[in-house]
């Protein structure tokens, strides 16, 4: 990783800011100060054992040699001594210093001339080779002021300590080593994914919500991100797909009209006779309300998409409102040989918007009434069901074929072979649909051959 | 046609350009003012036939002016405009004391038709047992109506429009205030809809006498001869 590269908000992480290497560097600096605390305690342990095996033989060795005599002269101190000596030769170091610092007798000549314990060391020449050997070492005040001196061969703890060493420093590296390749593994792993999900956000915020976050399939933490992320974007993309859509739909759906509005103003203008002139402009109000219209349905529709009408819900009577629906309907619907047949389950109660309930169900009662022909027939039915209450509405009309039941219920959705022929902005079902999720419940469509059924399905309260 | 002194607190200018242009060419007089504060002055200080009151005011909102003038017993008809587009904004502005609700962008056939029906209601005594309109008599007592003494057979709707558009008798009444307020729908049902109960009622009325009840093209209807 080469440090001039410039550091943007979502160029990937350095590699020493990753959370991976960080952690790894952490942990090597832990393990080493726990391997360094168990070696020290090891250290200590036995060398502390050791010591006190030596400093034993060290006591019983001078008092052996003092043999429990308190004012004993230096001659029975030298006889013991020699006899001490005999035992075990070479192994115990002795001598015996009169007040004034002289040497009387003993194997060494310089023994350190202090009371009580002191480390010392000896160095030892011999023909092929030279060595120093740590002797731990004992003092003894005598009565005439001179001094006992005891001594044991103690190299052994230099050699513990010089092994501890390497052992640690072993251990240091291994550590190290292990903790700062593993520590880049990690941090490269992470950087790399963090730049996976960078490169990903990046074409989101160019636009191209088509990308998604790559998964390891490890099931990893970074795995769980980009699924999160992943299904952000997804709602993204079919928000904008959406907005996209629906922004060219409102243009499509408004041009036309807009275009007839202005050559019928346009011809109005040139129009010589008053008759005709007013006759061109009242058609042009009659559809600047249609233009209208669409616009208020468009505000009606995100308005009850926010849910923010949830708040005012009370109970309502929905077998009142069908019944009140049908006597304002059945007049327009009752023409040209048509019929209309409904069963209404009175008492079919719900908290919900008495208004926008209205609202759904003319919406669909309007679109059965346009789409019917002459002698056909529109039924409605109302009743409990498992799972609360349900509406069904059916037409004898051209009905729509399963595969563009979706795009009916979407805005301007309008089905082609028909949206030329019945005026509509194609807003009356999406609404109808907005009202029924609004209130917890869904609308289907169903083909009937011939024939549309609208199946509303609202949860019981 | 009377002529009704008029009082327009209205702070768009372009609004208040159309509205009284409208108006003034119907006949009546009208004094624009653009502010709240003067204008909740204005109204409760003269005598006014109406108040044509914006939701959105400057300094003192259409919704508390007419709240504050209900509670000086100020009784004038209120009218209220509104671009906002939504039910509860119409219940919001009757429960306040409006009489009337309107959202723009309305028609001027609207407007007039709407300003007539406030003015005339105001005048007809809501508590009269029997209002007339030629030889059409509707008796409130028995919820009973009869032309030239014959009883007609309504349903409980075609008596519900009568009684609203004998109230309003000799002036037009068009398709929005119909679904205001006999099926308060705040959405538009369909353009047939009005159009065939008015059918069946106006064959019901002309079945035993003369044309009483009139289409007016590209305006509404009216019950009776125009009034002058």
């Amino acid at each position: 990783m080469s440090s001039e590269r410039p550091v943007t908000a979502l160029a990937g992480p350095r590699l020493r800011h990753t959370s991976g290497f960080r952690l790894a560097v952490s942990s090597t600096v832990l393990a080493v100060v726990a391997a360094g605390l168990v070696l020290y305690l090891i250290y200590y342990g036995t060398v502390g054992l050791i010591n006190r095996t030596i400093e034993q033989q060290i006591i019983e060795e001078t008092g052996e040699i003092v043999d429990g005599q308190s004012q004993a002269t230096p001659a029975s101190l030298v006889a013991n001594m020699r006899e001490e000596s005999a035992e075990a030769p070479h192994a115990t170091i002795m001598a015996l210093v009169e007040p004034d610092g002289r040497v009387i007798a003993g194997n060494i000549s310089h023994p350190p001339l202090v009371a009580g314990w002191s480390w010392y060391k000896l160095r030892i020449s011999s023909e092929d080779r030279k060595k120093t050997e740590l002797i731990r070492g004992h003092g003894v005040r005598l009565a005439d002021g001179g001094l006992l001196y005891v001594g044991k061969d103690a190299t052994i703890f230099s050699i513990l300590r010089d092994r501890m060493d390497d052992v640690f420093g072993i251990s240091f590296l291994t550590l190290t080593m292990f903790g700062v390749g593993g520590g880049v593994l990690l941090g490269r792993g992470a950087a790399s994914r963090v730049k996976d999900i960078n490169r990903t956000l990046l074409q989101a915020m160019a636009g191209d919500f088509s990308h998604r976050v790559p998964r390891t399939g490890r099931d990893d933490e970074f795995d769980h991100l980009a699924k999160g992320i992943n299904v952000m974007l997804e709602r993204t993309e079919i928000l904008v797909e959406n907005i996209k859509q629906t922004g060219n739909e409102i243009a499509h759906d408004l041009r036309s009209p807009m275009a007839r509005l202005r050559s019928g103003l346009e011809l109005a203008l040139i129009e010589p006779d008053r008759e005709q002139l007013i006759e061109a402009v009242a058609l042009s109000i009659v559809q600047t309300d249609q233009i209208l219209e669409i616009f208020s349905s468009l505000l009606r529709l995100a308005q009850i998409e926010s849910g923010a009408r949830r708040s005012s819900f009370t109970r309502v009577d929905l077998s009142g409102l069908l019944e009140n629906l049908i006597e304002t309907y059945h007049l327009s619907i009752e023409t040209r040989g048509r019929t209309l047949l409904t069963a209404i389950t009175p008492d079919l109660m719900l908290q919900g918007d008495s208004a926008l309930l209205t609202q759904m169900l003319a919406n669909i009662l309007q679109n059965a009434e346009k789409f019917t022909p002459d002698g056909g027939r529109i039924s409605i039915f109302a009743m409990r069901c498992e799972a609360g209450l349900e509406i069904q509405m059916e037409d004898t009309g051209p009905g729509i074929p399963d595969s563009l039941h979706a795009t009916a219920l979407r805005r301007f959705g309008r089905i082609i072979d028909t949206a030329r022929t019945t005026p509509g902005a194609g807003l009356g079902l999406p609404l109808a649909v907005a009202i029924a999720e609004l209130h917890g419940g869904k609308l289907q469509l169903e083909d009937t051959a011939p024939g549309l059924r609208v199946r509303i399905l609202l949860p019981h309260t | 046609m009377s002529s009704y002194k008029i009082l327009l607190i209205e702070d768009d200018l372009k609004a208040v350009n159309l509205i009284t242009t409208a108006l003034s060419l119907d006949g009546h007089r009208v004094t624009p003012i653009t502010d709240g504060h003067a204008g909740l002055l204005q109204a409760s200080m003269q005598l006014w036939d109406l108040l044509i009151v914006d939701r959105m005011l400057p300094r003192i909102e259409g919704l508390a002016l007419v709240k504050t003038l209900r509670e000086v017993s100020v009784n004038t008809p209120v009218l209220f405009l509104t671009a906002l587009d939504g039910i509860e904004d119409r219940v919001e502005g009757l429960r306040a004391g409006g009489d009337d609700y309107l959202v723009k962008p309305f028609s001027v056939v609207e407007l007039l038709a709407r300003v007539e029906a406030l003015v005339r209601r105001c005048h007809v005594q809501k508590e009269v047992q029997y209002l007339q309109v030629e030889d059409l008599l509707l008796d409130r007592m028995t919820r009973s109506v009869t032309r030239a003494g014959q009883l007609l057979a309504l349903t409980p709707r075609e008596y519900q429009i009568l009684d609203y558009m004998m109230r309003l008798a000799g002036q037009i009444v068009t398709a929005r205030m119909l679904l205001d307020n006999i099926w308060n729908f705040s959405f538009d049902p369909g353009t047939t809809v009005i159009e065939s109960h008015i059918s069946r009622l106006r064959a019901k009325i002309n079945n035993t006498g003369g044309e009483l009840l009139y289409t007016v093209r590209g305006k509404g209807y009216r019950l009776g001869a125009r009034v002058v």
